[in-house]
């Protein structure tokens, strides 16, 4: 009498199966303690592994640090609070197949029972794969911000020097004024409206900073939406997108971060921006050499702050572009416009951060800069 | 010289006794024609001989790769391990050794060398 039902049970899962042998995307099954139940054939083609070696591993053996800490940690979280960071949600993360490379997914996870105990399926989506039609979007994109870019750094400098012109003018005629007044016969008179001139001098002069400092204040606070975030979620995320493409390179990423500063007070979009920004030249600067290893650290520093260091090992800076690195224009670069660090500058400073490179004693160059952390109650 | 990217893969011990491809080091040295580590090259270029330690749900390591006293060794964070090459060549299917810093000896499957 059962047969019938379990012929066709036996049916579904090989439809099942033959469905998921060929989606492209990798599908690894795990329980609630991480441990590998399933690995598909595209993701033994995506990591290198055979289904048979990794089974009973636990799953963070496919992950880079920091993740593969944690992940235990986040199972363990997730079963105690019930707080969905991922499931059901996706993310882009890094991953890393067995010849030690890491490389950019996007990593979708869903929640099952089965027979009374809690089951995971990560869908791992390849974005090297999707890596050309990828760079065109990000050649647009960057010829688009680019463009953007330029314009409002015109209109910035015309506004700038118009509403600057204003003060400095007077500034100008109050100090003649004042010299022309202390070359002649020096009397009470003559010396109050020097002194009058002097203070109307400061005032300009005030005025100037003021200017300076609400262009400054309009270009930081335009959208910028300060928040409590995650380091590791932000180094992760700017790091697979800057490994978009890098793939056959075969960089040595390493990331080490400091749980004591992981909690961060700053524009997410905004830091991401300037880790992508220093993770991409270090690339760069490391496609000519014979050894190319990426480390992206923090440390927690007394001050409040966290720092976070971009170590390449790449030909390093010449003096002359070190002095005027954050300068906007000053590029080494064939087709750069040179002001990408002029713009990791400018949002760091918002932050109330600094940002500053040094060359690595052994070759290559180490970009740090600082973030406020953030106060987190436990 | 060439330059070799190695892979080893914890080979079967009594606490694995299948092995385990999620305790692994990468290390990159390079090789002489009879696949035997080059001395003088790492000599020459310190730096480039690295070691990155990928162990199951711990941290990854990173350092570098030296004769000392004898001996290759690895030096990660600090700890130094050292390599048992018994005078055997480096080749895809070999075996080789790696000695923790508290002493205990592991043994290692040479996984990949490209």
């Amino acid at each position: 009498m059962d047969q019938p039902f379990d012929q066709e049970g036996t049916n579904r899962e090989e439809h099942l199966r033959s469905i998921l042998a060929t989606v492209p995307d990798a599908m690894v099954l795990i329980d609630d303690a991480g441990v590998i139940l399933s690995f598909s054939t595209a993701a033994e083609k995506m990591f290198g592994y055979v289904e048979a070696e990794v089974i009973g591993e636990n799953v963070s053996m496919l992950m880079p640090s920091p993740d593969r800490e944690r992940h235990d940690g986040y199972l363990k979280n997730y079963r105690a609070t019930g707080t969905r960071k991922i499931i059901g949600i996706g993310r882009v993360t890094t991953a890393r197949h067995r010849d030690g490379n890491t490389f950019p997914i996007e990593l979708s996870v869903g929640e099952a029972w089965v027979d009374g105990k809690r089951i995971f399926t990560g869908f791992i989506h390849d974005l090297t794969q999707r890596r050309q039609a990828d760079m065109r979007l990000r050649d647009l994109q960057g010829e688009l911000a680019h463009v953007g870019r330029l314009s409002e750094m015109g209109t910035l400098a015309s506004s700038l020097a118009h509403e600057l012109n204003q003060p400095l003018t007077a500034i100008t005629s109050y100090c003649q004024g004042a010299a022309d007044l202390l070359d002649g016969e020096l009397d009470a008179e003559r010396i109050g409206m020097a002194r009058e001139a002097m203070r109307e001098t400061a005032e300009q002069a005030l005025r100037a900073g003021q200017i300076v400092r609400r262009m400054r204040d309009f270009l930081s606070h335009g959208e910028t939406e300060h928040a409590i975030e995650e380091l590791s979620r932000l180094v992760t995320e700017a790091n697979a997108l800057a490994l978009v493409g890098s793939r056959e390179h075969g960089i040595d990423v390493q990331v080490s971060l400091d749980p004591m500063c992981n909690h961060v007070f700053v524009d997410r979009i905004q830091i991401q921006q300037v880790l992508f920004n220093l993770i991409r030249n270090a690339i760069e600067a490391m496609l000519e050499c014979p050894v190319r290893a990426l480390t992206i650290s923090s440390r927690s520093r007394p001050d409040g702050f966290a720092e976070v260091s971009i170590e390449d090992t790449g030909s390093g800076i010449s003096e002359k572009v070190a002095n005027q690195l954050f300068q906007p224009f000053v590029t080494t670069k064939q087709s750069g416009m040179g002001i990408g660090l002029s713009i990791c500058r400018t949002i760091i400073e918002a932050h109330g951060g600094r940002i500053w490179a040094e060359p690595r004693a052994d070759g290559g160059t180490t970009f740090r800069f600082t973030v406020p952390k953030a106060e987190v109650g436990s | 010289m060439n330059w070799k990217s190695i892979r080893l893969e914890l080979a079967s011990t009594r606490e694995f006794p299948a092995g385990s491809v999620s305790r692994a080091y990468l290390l990159r040295l390079p090789l002489d024609d009879d696949d035997m580590i080059d001395e003088a090259a790492v000599r020459s270029n310190p730096a480039r001989a690295t070691v990155r330690r990928h162990w199951s749900t711990e941290p990854d390591e990173i350092g570098l790769i030296a004769r000392n006293g004898g001996h290759w060794s690895m030096r990660c964070d600090g700890k130094d391990r050292l390599l048992y090459l018994d005078s055997s060549p480096i080749r895809l299917g070999g075996r080789l050794s790696i000695a923790e810093p508290d002493g205990e000896v592991t043994p290692f499957n040479i996984a990949s060398v490209r």
